[in-house]
């Protein structure tokens, strides 16, 4: 009868085998609920960048922009999602009209009526382009509305109780056309 | 004496619920791993995406500045000539198309000739050299006549990529193509 079911051997090693087997499993259980949790937060900071940037890019008046350089909090300060955070900051960067060039093609005059007759191009047009470049200003005579914006977003997020760390974060660049 | 054969099955059930989580625990440490690639990779999309759509800003501006260089590139393109209007109801035949004037009107639409300002650079501390984009080629995919309003119609495509190195997560170059549709039209009145 002795010799039925387990021995205390057996039972001792067992749990010490189950217990050196689970000990890195709860560690890494662990650190993967914290990085799931940080991983959640960086989707949802994806998709609220996503949604900030096109209303930078083609929702707001750039006449409410804030001043050149000047940072500003989208929300006034950090998201809070399921207690984590969220910050986007955003600064506007304006191409003046005055120092901001466009190219656009000149063409050569020839006379049409007689080498193009009913419109259809009767002539080399590559050799009749010329190339001419002017200020923004120059094209459009003003000076007041900039044309292009350069707008620069910095998305960061963090989970509670940790600091904000350059790990977790990344940018947006865009540039608006003033239309 | 007879034997039992329950001997040393504490070891063998140790053994297998041992294995089975650590099963468990690959396969879950390899879907967050995969999650956080998917988020580096969804966040480089977003970069690229609207770089290119700067880019199409960035030819839409000038459009809108340069109606007119605009519409005569796109009628140089198909033939036509730039100096005088195709009269609405005619259908001409085509010269010989002249690309030059809309590389010129394109050539433009970009980082490279209108860099991004240089203070984002030392503001957000990232290198610009990463962030680009061009407008790859505006065409005209139709031309056509519009008899009742009396004004010739172009309508034109423009192809525009963007591409960004995001260092984090160090997956390289990542590029974006956008492509917009635009029409662009010139009114005619005949004496």
């Amino acid at each position: 009868m002795r010799n039925n079911g387990t021995t205390l051997l057996e039972v001792l090693l067992a749990v010490a085998m189950l217990a050196l087997a689970m000990i890195p499993m709860f560690g890494l259980m662990s650190s993967s609920n914290t990085a799931s949790r940080v991983q959640k937060i960086e989707g949802v900071a994806a998709n609220l960048a996503k949604e900030e940037m096109n209303k930078w890019m083609y929702v707001f008046d750039p006449v409410n922009f804030p001043n050149d350089g000047v940072e500003d909090f989208v929300n006034g300060g950090p998201f809070i999602v399921e207690g984590n955070e969220v910050e986007i900051k955003v600064r506007v960067y304006r191409h003046q009209n005055t120092s901001t060039n466009v190219k656009y093609p000149d063409f050569v005059w020839h006379d049409f009526r007689t080498s193009c007759p009913g419109g259809t191009e009767g002539n080399d047009l590559d050799s009749k382009t010329n190339e001419l470049t002017r200020t923004i200003e120059e094209v459009t005579k003003d000076s007041t509305k900039p044309r292009l914006i350069d707008i620069a977003m910095q998305v960061r997020w963090r989970t509670p109780n940790t600091a904000w760390s350059d790990v977790n974060r990344f940018f947006l660049l865009g540039r608006r056309g003033w239309m | 004496m007879k034997r039992s054969n329950r001997r040393g099955v504490a070891i063998i059930i140790v053994l297998t619920f041992i294995t089975g989580t650590l099963a468990f625990a690959t396969a879950m440490f390899y879907f967050r791993k995969e999650v956080k690639q998917q988020n580096v990779v969804n966040v480089n999309f977003l970069q690229a995406n609207f770089l290119s759509q700067s880019a199409v800003q960035h030819a839409l501006v000038k459009c809108r500045i340069l109606p007119q260089e605009a519409y005569d590139s796109g009628m140089a393109l198909q033939g036509f000539c730039p100096l005088q209007a195709v009269i609405a109801g005619q259908t001409p035949s085509r010269g010989t198309p002249s690309a030059r004037a809309m590389e010129i009107f394109i050539g433009d639409c970009n980082t490279t000739a209108i860099p991004w300002d240089s203070r984002i650079q030392s503001d957000f501390g990232i290198d610009l050299n990463d962030w680009k984009y061009q407008v790859a080629s505006m065409t005209v995919i139709a031309a056509f006549t519009n008899v009742v309003d009396k004004e010739f119609v172009l309508t034109s495509q423009i192809i525009a990529s963007g591409t960004v190195i995001e260092r984090r997560g160090g997956r390289g170059a990542r590029s974006e193509l956008m492509t917009k549709t635009i029409e662009l039209t010139r009114k005619i009145t005949i004496d």
